[in-house]
């Protein structure tokens, strides 16, 4: 609470502590309603005003870029603002943002502090080959394994795209192949009486199958293509009550008819092996790799990453990896990688259970 | 820099005056027999529903006419309730295609009502251009789980009319809670082991590798965890019911919590939906002229939730 000539303006900001970066951040300010004043927001360059509500056109100012100056509010006693922000070359970094108060020739200052994250995900490993061996129980051991760690914050979502000039391709192992594949033939089927009756939807319902069915990747045009088909469809979900209703209908009773292929237990191991330390989401964990004796089995792959906010980053190179067997098998995907998170959480981790 | 300044006051204002318009319309008809004594109008989220209410009492006189008809669109609900007795005389109202009639026979001169009426706003975009909602996406650090939500109203002065102000009511804000990581993390190794053995048994395998296997399992049997992987699994399942889940979260400030389910973004899709990544947490909260903003923390009691799985592997 400040007083000012014997006024108390009783101000309140809100501004986040903390946010992914690239993503929008909110600032809702109230103060007395009977007390006309103005407004300085000193931001950082980095930091962009994108939308400012309750304010008459007139009085927003900007000066050098990084002074927002605010009056002539359309109700009085309340601003809203949405700033931009964008991917740091840092994976933590903190902004201050300054709030100025000012009535005549008083003024009352305010700081607040953002902590804007991001996660970082690390090649630190990447073997030129790697040796696989069995013991008496047949058990499989790697010589080597690619080492991959978040050296960020925040959750990281991998996704390992296999090149065209790759002798390994990754497929999905027995029981959840045949599951997706009926899951989505039977869906496909489902959806036809549904492009029939929505036939404004048709191309969007289409593009939703052919999602399911093709492998993801956190490329710029795997990521248009995810945002656009989510997008679009969470709105017309949100618009269309009845479309929602026939479209869930539709995935449920194929998910219902053919969960009976997989096992209980299959899926939660699927579950499991898709979530690793340092907060790492690994997509398709579970596909195999088929490692053949005496060939070249050389893998060349981009392993795509993304965050929660769907920020775009480059793909790590994983080209150019052999594989050296002299038994035939099936390697999971997730077996060739090795993830680490933040000591200090992990150490965290142990001490609570 | 471009700044857009009070975007989508058009459209709301637009809204709004529609809105307003039939408001007009129903006090103009409810005038001719009734002396209107109050009036409230809130919009309800997320089904963006314009509730009006009106307080009215006759005249003192005989009703000139059998019923009044208010054709002004298409109702969702309507109720009339008498303030003495409180009571919904049902039998009163008769909603008809494009509206709804009150039948006089069932009023009483001289006595005082409420007549509650409900209309869906058709613009799906009605509730976003007047409100900014926004939840962190994710968090800095796993052991600090805090998300903050905060809902700002757009455009306040659409919200002043002449008989007081639009209220916003049960305005929803979705936040995504990360488990997956509380799950893979705290599960034993050596039920992850056993787990692997029998998903292996299940499929079709050589008859030396099944000898090796069962022989792997029967090993793994003498575990504590031995023949219970399914009554494991299904209290882990357990975990994930919304009554259950409930206990593991703290709304506070300008929010109350609603209900959970399970993540249904892309990422919690794949491969199955059954084991969720995330659970998707709806809190609510109301919006006013005099309250333009509510801001609020949602916290995942993570420790409670490590414990709890902590006690099934027990």
């Amino acid at each position: 609470m400040w007083i000012g000539k014997n006024m108390e303006i009783n101000e309140e900001i809100f501004i986040p502590q903390y946010s992914l970066q690239g993503e929008d951040i909110p600032i809702n300010l109230t103060w007395q309603r009977d007390i006309y004043l103005k407004i300085k927001i000193i931001f950082p360059e980095e930091i962009t005003i994108k939308e400012i509500y309750n304010v008459e056109e007139t009085g927003v100012k900007i000066e050098n870029n990084s002074i927002l100056i605010l009056e002539k509010f359309e109700v009085n006693g309340y601003v809203s603002i949405i700033l931009g922000t964008k991917l740091y070359s840092e994976s933590v970094v903190h902004e201050n943002i300054k709030f100025i108060f000012i009535i005549n020739d008083e003024i009352k200052s305010i700081e607040k502090e953002i902590e804007l994250f991001r996660p970082e995900i690390k090649l630190i490993h990447k073997p030129t080959r790697i040796e696989i061996y069995f013991d008496e129980h047949n058990k499989l051991s790697f010589t080597d394994k690619i080492k991959i760690k978040n050296v960020g914050c925040g959750t990281a979502l991998l996704s390992l795209k296999i090149e065209e000039n790759s002798d390994l391709k990754k497929y999905d192992p027995l029981g959840i192949e045949e599951f997706t594949l009926k899951f989505w033939e039977d869906l496909d089927k489902k959806l036809i009486p549904l492009k029939k009756s929505y036939p404004e939807y048709s191309d969007l319902i289409t593009d939703y199958a052919r999602y399911g069915k093709e492998p993801i990747s956190f490329d710029p045009e795997g990521m248009k293509r995810i945002k656009e088909v989510f997008q679009r469809l969470t709105d017309i979900l949100k618009e269309n009550s009845s479309f929602l209703e026939e479209f869930a209908k539709a995935i449920v009773s194929s998910y219902v008819k053919c969960i009976s292929i997989i096992t209980e237990v299959e899926s939660f191991i699927a579950y499991l092996k898709s979530s690793w330390a340092g907060r790492i989401l690994l997509f398709d964990a579970v596909k195999l790799f088929r490692i053949i004796p005496e060939s070249s089995n050389i893998l060349e792959a981009k392993l795509t990453r993304t965050d929660l906010a769907r920020n775009l980053y480059e793909p790590l190179n994983i080209s150019d990896l052999q594989f050296i067997t002299d038994k035939e098998c099936c390697i999971p995907l997730y077996s060739i990688f090795e993830f680490f998170g933040e000591e200090e959480e992990e150490a965290e981790e142990k001490e609570v259970i | 820099m471009e700044i857009a300044i009070g975007v989508g006051k058009v459209l709301v204002g637009k809204i709004i005056k529609a809105l307003i318009n039939r408001v007009k319309k129903i006090n103009a008809n409810l005038s001719e027999e009734f002396k209107i004594r109050g009036r409230d109008m809130r919009i309800c989220c997320p089904d963006s529903i314009q509730t009006y209410s009106v307080s009215f009492e006759s005249k003192g006189v005989p009703f000139f006419t059998k019923k009044r008809k208010f054709k002004f669109g298409k109702v969702r609900r309507v109720s009339l309730r008498s303030v003495q007795a409180l009571q919904t005389i049902s039998k009163a109202i008769d909603i008809v295609e494009d509206g709804f009639e009150i039948n006089l026979k069932f009023l009483q001169p001289g006595e005082l009502y409420i007549l509650d009426i409900e209309y869906l706003i058709d613009d799906p975009n009605f509730i976003d251009s007047l409100v900014y909602r926004k939840v962190t996406r994710d968090i800095p650090k796993e052991k600090k789980k805090e998300y903050w939500m905060t809902a700002q109203l757009k455009h306040l002065d659409v919200l002043k009319q002449d008989f007081g102000f639009i209220e916003l009511r049960d305005l929803d804000l979705n936040v995504n809670v990360g488990v997956h990581q509380d799950i893979s993390l705290k599960i034993p190794g050596a039920f992850k082991k056993q787990l692997e053995t029998v998903s292996k048994l299940l499929k079709p395998i050589g008859r030396g590798m099944t000898f090796e296997l069962y022989s792997r399992l029967l090993h793994q049997q003498k575990s504590k965890f031995g023949g219970k992987e399914y009554e494991i699994l299904r209290n882990l399942q357990d975990l994930f019911v919304p009554y259950e889940f409930k206990r593991y979260l703290d709304v506070k400030y300008d929010f109350t919590y609603s209900n959970c389910f399970r993540g249904t973004e892309y990422y919690d899709l794949l491969p199955f939906p059954t084991w969720p990544k995330f659970m998707n947490i709806i809190s609510r909260t109301d919006l006013n002229f005099d309250k333009p903003a509510a801001n609020g923390l949602l916290i995942f009691k993570r420790k409670d939730f490590i414990v709890d799985i902590a006690k099934i592997f027990e």
